[in-house]
């Protein structure tokens, strides 16, 4: 559940970027970074090695305003999506309110979409998250290249969105589709609390 | 009063009477349930960012070493120092981040840590509110945000 501070009437959402590697989690998080006012986002911290793939995770804090009376607050994760950061995605992954799985639309990663898509539901259920009820959007990312190489966004769908949920193609390099995604998971997550808040849950 | 109530006040009188220059009340994943003290002076975000990843690191290194108890750790820099220890009275465990100088002790920063932990442990349970123009307030902050899409 979001971290909510009643006396300060502050609420913190954690969404979590995940998804194999090279698929632009960090391309995402880059761009959004760049485009948002810039009173509204605190500093990027990256660790990530020499080469750019990310080691530990990406950390982006923004702030969307006040709803309800309380200033909400984004703090946006990358996992590393290499296969032996397993043990690192596992607790970037830990608290997060919702997950953005940003799957790569060349052909020749399907494999590795549906297996770190399967890694991430693994994640999930070690941590006793029902992957049904945890907010989740799909990005179709990469539909920039040439068309012989990747899948066009009806068939990642057919690939990969089995339960539904919201999707959408992307190019994190000129952002399109990267406030979309933001916009979507963001809804998700703070509907989903809006809910859980007038059944009287507790947090 | 409700639990997070409680908590920023367990935090506010361990602030004053450890005497530290401040002190973050974490999540294990790095968020902020509470602070207390200069906390202007820092980027509490990140700040509280790369202490969960020490608290991570940490505990995993224990792990790996044949020990999983996460201990306090203290760094005794030049003139700041830090304290960072779990409060582990529930799972996952939470970090207390401190920062003091010399005007206080790391002992008696032990001391007061123990005090809060115990506070921490007769906290109460918090109860959510509710709001009609939610949706209005959430399109509007998003477009704020993003702009309109
Ligand atoms: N053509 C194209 N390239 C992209 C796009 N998004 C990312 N890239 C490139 O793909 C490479 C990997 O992008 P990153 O954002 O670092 O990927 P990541 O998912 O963070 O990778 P890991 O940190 O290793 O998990 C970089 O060279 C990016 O420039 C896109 O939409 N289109
Ligand atoms: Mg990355």
């Amino acid at each position: 559940m979001p971290v909510v501070d009643y006396p300060g009437r502050e609420i913190t959402c954690k969404i979590v970027y995940y998804g194999p590697g090279r698929s632009g989690k960090t391309s995402n998080l880059q761009y959004i970074y760049e485009r948002v006012p810039a009173e509204r986002r605190g500093a990027m911290v990256s660790l990530a090695t020499h080469n750019e793939r990310t080691l530990f995770f990406d950390f982006l804090p923004l702030e969307l305003g006040t709803i309800s009376g309380f200033t909400t607050r984004f703090q946006l994760y990358t996992v590393p999506g290499q296969a032996y950061y397993r043990n690192t995605r596992k607790l970037v992954l830990q608290g997060a309110d919702g997950v953005v799985f940003v799957a790569d639309s060349q052909r020749r990663q399907q494999e590795e979409n549906i297996e770190s898509l399967r890694d991430l539901h693994e994640a999930l259920a070690d941590q006793h998250v029902d992957p049904r009820t945890l907010p989740l959007v799909l990005q179709y990312n990469k539909q920039d290249l040439p068309r012989d190489l990747i899948s066009p966004p009806h068939l990642m769908e057919e690939e990969l969105n089995f339960r539904g949920v919201p999707s959408h193609a992307a190019d994190a390099l000129t952002g399109a589709g990267v406030f979309e995604t933001l916009r979507s998971i963001s809804e998700l997550v703070l509907r989903r609390l809006n809910a859980t808040s007038h059944a009287g849950a507790r947090t | 009063m409700n639990e997070v109530a409680m908590t920023g006040l367990a935090l506010a009188r361990f602030v004053r009477e450890a005497g530290v220059q401040l002190a973050l009340l974490l999540e294990a994943d790095g968020r902020v349930i509470a602070q207390h003290g200069f906390v202007r002076r820092i980027d509490v975000a990140t700040a509280s960012t790369l202490a969960a990843a020490i608290g991570a690191t940490t505990r995993e290194l224990g792990l790996f070493l044949g020990d999983g108890t996460l201990g306090p750790i203290h760094h005794g820099g030049g003139d700041v120092q830090l304290f960072l220890a779990p409060l582990p009275e529930r799972a996952p465990a939470r970090l207390l981040l401190t920062v003091f100088d010399a005007r206080t002790s790391l002992g008696l920063v032990r001391v007061f840590w123990e005090d809060l932990r115990n506070a921490l442990r007769r906290e109460a349970t918090a109860q959510a509110p509710s709001d009609e123009d939610f949706e209005r307030e959430l399109q509007e902050s998003l477009t704020a945000l993003l702009g309109g899409l």
